[in-house]
């Protein structure tokens, strides 16, 4: 399997096999490096400071990142929780509650 | 409105607060609709308060389709949304003459949960819109996801295309959409369905069972009878829906009846009722003969369509199609008042406005305040070429300011002939501040579409705008049964990959194809060619999957109701999908006047003056121009689009006519190309955090600029006349299939008679100009400024985003602070 089918897989997979999720107290969606994919709101994304081979490693919003040493908290903006209360130069489509 | 208004009328209108103005101008019927009605449109990317998903519509789809194992995947669809119609929660909201609703309640959307897992799981997580009582909501939303999931129409297409490709796709940084019919943008066609009725299409589809039946089984075996197996599938489960849809009308027909007979008191309301009744026994399954059974019909088949798929665009020119009932009604028979029409005008946009369904973040992000780009058409010529603006367009312009609705909006064709007495309604519109209708240049857009997709010469006169921007003819062969949307990109990423060798820095993952580093490019020859290979790469890599999505969809994700309304497909017995329209796709371009001004200001910057290397220029971009603000202005005060200025300008119409002539090259299903569509609806806020630092002095973050030949906001120093000058380079026939112009005026300028002259006189020059599109915003900052303070007290006020209208409050503040940071022209400056 090469690894552009691995990374397929493991977003179908990823999205289908979901529950609903609880959000950790630290978590990816909280730090700079985590881009969401954009067509899902799913939760789906990439780690950009971690690699698996040549491809940024697949992680999920609600992927728990207690102890990750990358970590980097995005600053808020807003605190409505409508949208846009993220850092706005890595704003994403991420929904999380309020602080 | 909560607050009491005790100015007068004339206090108010000078006051520019038009909204009031509605509120005391409407009767007393539309003043009810109006407030009554439940916004579906995303408040950024989260649902208003008190909208609730509708379970109903998704548990009736799948038990029929549970049902039905041993039927075809068509008829299967056809049979659970035959269900859907049988049995769906039916209600009439007081005071209401048009019936029929998407969902079971007034504040409900409905889910599709057979389009995409990912929009399922996206439910099953939301955290607003779960009905009470939550857990058992939840329990029935997880049973469906896992049943819909592994076999809905996305987990299909997601497997057309080589995994590299889906996945930078979905990663949503270099185009956005999958190719799905039941994500459809579907032209309706009115000449077939008016002439007809539903029972005279079934009548049709009857005549060509018996006929294939003939073929299959009054002769000797042979293989030409052999298609009419699929053949017979198709019309047959037209038939199941279609009967259905008829079925479903007159269940309102009955609810009315019962409602006038039994329960209602006021003679008045219990005489409407009846009249109701008739119309919706009446219609749609025979043709319209009056103004409301029109209407009526109109707005069945829209909500109708809607059930079976989530359509994202509107294509409609209501004026052309109820005009000549309005005129026969209002004008000839006098059977109806022009205060009546008006209000069942008004009625019909409210209908339209509460339409709401369960939609991606993504979508509803890109597309705050609104369910889709329902942009309706307005004007324009007959198929002779005769001025087509009749009392009816006057009349939804009027209704327009008096509901003031988000949406639909409207475009008005313009043209030379066009009469004096609307172009007044038209401009009183904008004066009001509706932020539509948009102008859309007639005889450009018709030459264009005969350019690009050949329609003959009549037909392309039938042109509605197939979303915000496209013009498709709503005719047998013109129709288009879906938008095909991810042939989206952002164009931006193809300056980041041709200076980053193909490289993502958003994502730090190899993307593009390598062109090279950048840092050694000795001439700006290299760095255009480089840009040239990616934007081309781009172009091929999502009208790739776009084409077998397309092509698919007739087998993974056929679409039996809208089948059945296509003249082309009950003739050939092939579902929507089939490609033997004669083809209308386009590419839509996002963040596309980045282009040239980035390429001009390296240019100039770079290769010209040699004030900056190139090995510096891609060192300040890595870090995204974080301790290079000096030189970031240097980029920022280059030459920039709008000012009518050569050097810049020149080089944004090279990559125009380039990627033009590519168009040619990459054909769609139908054998015609793929031109591309600059604009931005509000993804130039989206894809705000996708595309990395640029030449042209913007940071990763900073708004992209927002229409399709707009300058960047406040980049246009030399008045509107310079902005026009510039805009009037690119060829809006052979560069592009259409292209989005954003402006702002003043609304002191353009108060009273003078007003209109002044804006008359800019639409002559801006139509002499050959510009296929303008777009106004009219209220003016400390307007916008207050309701972002308190927008408790502006409800209604409206402005114009890219492609479409929006509650300037349903906003998010970074959107608000764009419209607000656009320069106001001064007309005649
Ligand atoms: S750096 Fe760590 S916390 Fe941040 S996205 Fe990557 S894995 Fe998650």
């Amino acid at each position: 399997m090469t690894d552009w089918e691995q990374l397929r897989q493991q977003w179908i997979q990823g999205a289908i096999t979901k529950g609903r999720r609880e959000m950790p107290e630290k978590a990816c969606a909280m730090c700079r490096n985590f881009r969401q994919n954009s067509a899902s709101a799913a939760g789906d994304g990439f780690c950009t400071a971690i690699k698996d081979g040549e491809k940024n490693k697949v992680v999920f919003d609600n992927t728990d990142a207690a102890g990750c040493p990358h970590f980097l908290e995005i600053e808020r903006m807003r605190t409505d929780t409508s949208e846009f209360m993220w850092d706005p130069e890595f704003r994403p489509q991420r929904q999380l509650r309020e602080k | 409105m909560s607050a009491v208004e005790t100015r007068t009328i004339e206090e108010i209108e000078k006051s520019g607060q038009w909204w009031w103005w509605a509120e005391h101008k409407r009767s007393k019927r539309l003043d009810y609709l109006r407030k009554a009605v439940w916004k579906k449109g995303a408040k950024g990317s989260g649902y208003n308060p008190g909208v609730k998903v509708d379970l109903e519509r998704a548990v009736l789809f799948t038990e029929a389709f549970k049902a039905n194992e041993a039927d075809s995947l068509r008829m299967r669809y056809a049979k659970a949304l035959a269900n859907v119609f049988d049995n769906i929660t039916i209600f009439i909201q007081d005071n209401a003459q048009i019936m029929g609703y998407l969902g079971s309640r007034p504040h409900t959307i409905v889910w599709h949960p057979e389009i995409l897992f990912l929009l399922n799981e996206d439910l099953y997580n939301d955290r607003t819109v779960i009905p009470e009582p939550e857990a058992e909501s939840l329990a029935l939303i997880r049973e469906l996801c896992d049943y819909w999931n592994p076999i809905c129409a996305g987990a299909k297409v997601f497997n057309l295309v080589p995994p590299e490709e889906i996945v930078k796709l979905l990663t949503g940084v270099i185009g956005w959409g999958l190719p799905i019919s039941r994500i459809g943008y579907a032209t309706k066609q009115w000449d077939y369905m008016f002439r007809l009725g539903l029972e005279g299409i079934l009548a049709e589809i009857d005549e060509r069972i018996a006929e294939a039946e003939r073929h299959i089984y009054d002769k000797v075996p042979d293989p030409d009878e052999l298609p009419y197996y699929e053949k017979l599938d198709v019309w047959k489960s037209m038939k199941v829906v279609l009967e259905a849809v008829i079925r479903w009308a007159r269940r309102y027909s009955r609810l009315a009846k019962i409602i006038a007979e039994n329960f209602e008191t006021d003679p008045k309301r219990k005489e409407e009722l009846l009249r109701i009744a008739e119309v919706c026994e009446k219609v749609p399954a025979r043709p319209p003969e009056h103004l409301h059974e029109s209407l009526q019909f109109d707005h069945f088949i829209q909500i109708a369509c809607r059930y079976e798929a989530c359509e994202g665009a509107w294509p409609a020119r209501p004026d052309y199609w109820h005009g000549p009932f309005y005129e026969k009604d209002v004008n000839q028979d006098k059977v109806l008042t022009r205060e009546e029409a008006l209000d069942l005008t008004g009625e019909f946009l409210i209908r339209c406005y509460e339409v709401g369904w369960f939609w991606l973040m993504l979508a509803r992000d890109t597309l705050q305040g609104i369910t889709g780009t329902w942009v309706w058409t307005i004007g324009g010529v007959n198929e002779d070429g005769t001025d087509a603006c009749n009392d009816m367009t006057d009349c939804l312009l009027e209704a327009a300011r008096l509901v003031r609705v988000a949406n639909p909006t409207f475009a008005f064709r313009y043209h030379p002939g066009a009469r004096m007495s609307t172009l007044r309604q038209v401009f009183e519109c904008i004066r009001q501040g509706l932020g539509y209708p948009s102008m859309r240049n007639d005889p450009v857009l018709i030459t264009n579409a005969m350019h690009w997709h050949k329609h003959p010469l009549r037909e392309a006169r039938r042109w509605v705008h197939q979303a915000c921007m496209s013009p498709c003819p709503d005719t047998k062969l013109g129709c288009q049964p879906f938008r095909m949307a991810n042939a989206t990109i952002i164009a931006a990423k193809a300056i980041e990959y041709a200076l980053f060798d193909g490289y993502d820095n958003t994502l730090q993952m190899q993307f593009g194809p390598h062109t090279g580093d950048a840092s050694r490019f000795e001439s700006f020859e290299e760095l255009y060619q480089a840009w040239y290979t990616q934007i081309k790469w781009m172009m091929d890599t999502l009208v790739k999957l776009t084409n077998g999505g397309r092509y698919m969809a007739q087998y993974l994700d056929p679409r039996p109701l809208l089948s059945g309304l296509y003249e082309r497909c009950v003739e050939l017995g092939v579902d929507s999908s089939h490609p033997s329209e004669r083809g209308n796709s386009w590419i839509t371009f996002f963040a596309w006047m980045e282009t040239g001004d980035s390429l001009a200001a390296v240019k100039k910057l770079v290769f010209d003056e040699k004030k900056y290397t190139m090995p510096q220029l891609i060192e300040a971009l890595k870090a995204n121009w974080e301790g290079y603000e000096e030189m970031r202005m240097d980029f920022v005060r280059a030459p920039k689009w709008g000012n009518d200025d050569d050097y810049v300008d020149q080089i944004h119409v090279r990559c125009h006519r380039d990627v033009a002539r590519h168009s040619w090259e990459i054909k769609d299903p139908t054998g015609n190309p793929w031109p591309p569509l600059p604009e931005n609806i509000a993804a130039y806020v989206t894809n705000a955090t996708k595309v990395w630092a640029l030449p042209n002095g913007r940071r990763l973050g900073d708004t992209l600029y927002d229409g399709g030949c707009s300058p960047g906001a406040g980049m246009d120093k030399k008045g509107p006349t310079a902005v026009l000058r510039s805009v009037a380079k690119i060829d809006h026939i052979g560069d592009v299939r259409a292209t989005l112009l954003n402006q702002r005026l003043s609304p002191q300028q353009l108060a009273g008679e003078k007003g209109f002259h002044v804006w008359y006189s800019y639409i002559k020059t801006w139509a002499d100009l050959g510009i296929d599109h303008v777009q106004f915003n009219m209220v003016d900052n400390e307007t916008l400024k207050a309701a972002q303070k308190e927008p408790e007290k502006y409800p209604e006020l409206i402005v114009r985003i890219a492609g479409y209208s929006a509650h300037f409050v349903d906003l998010n503040k970074k959107t608000q602070d764009t419209i607000i940071a656009r320069n106001v022209q001064e007309l005649g400056a």
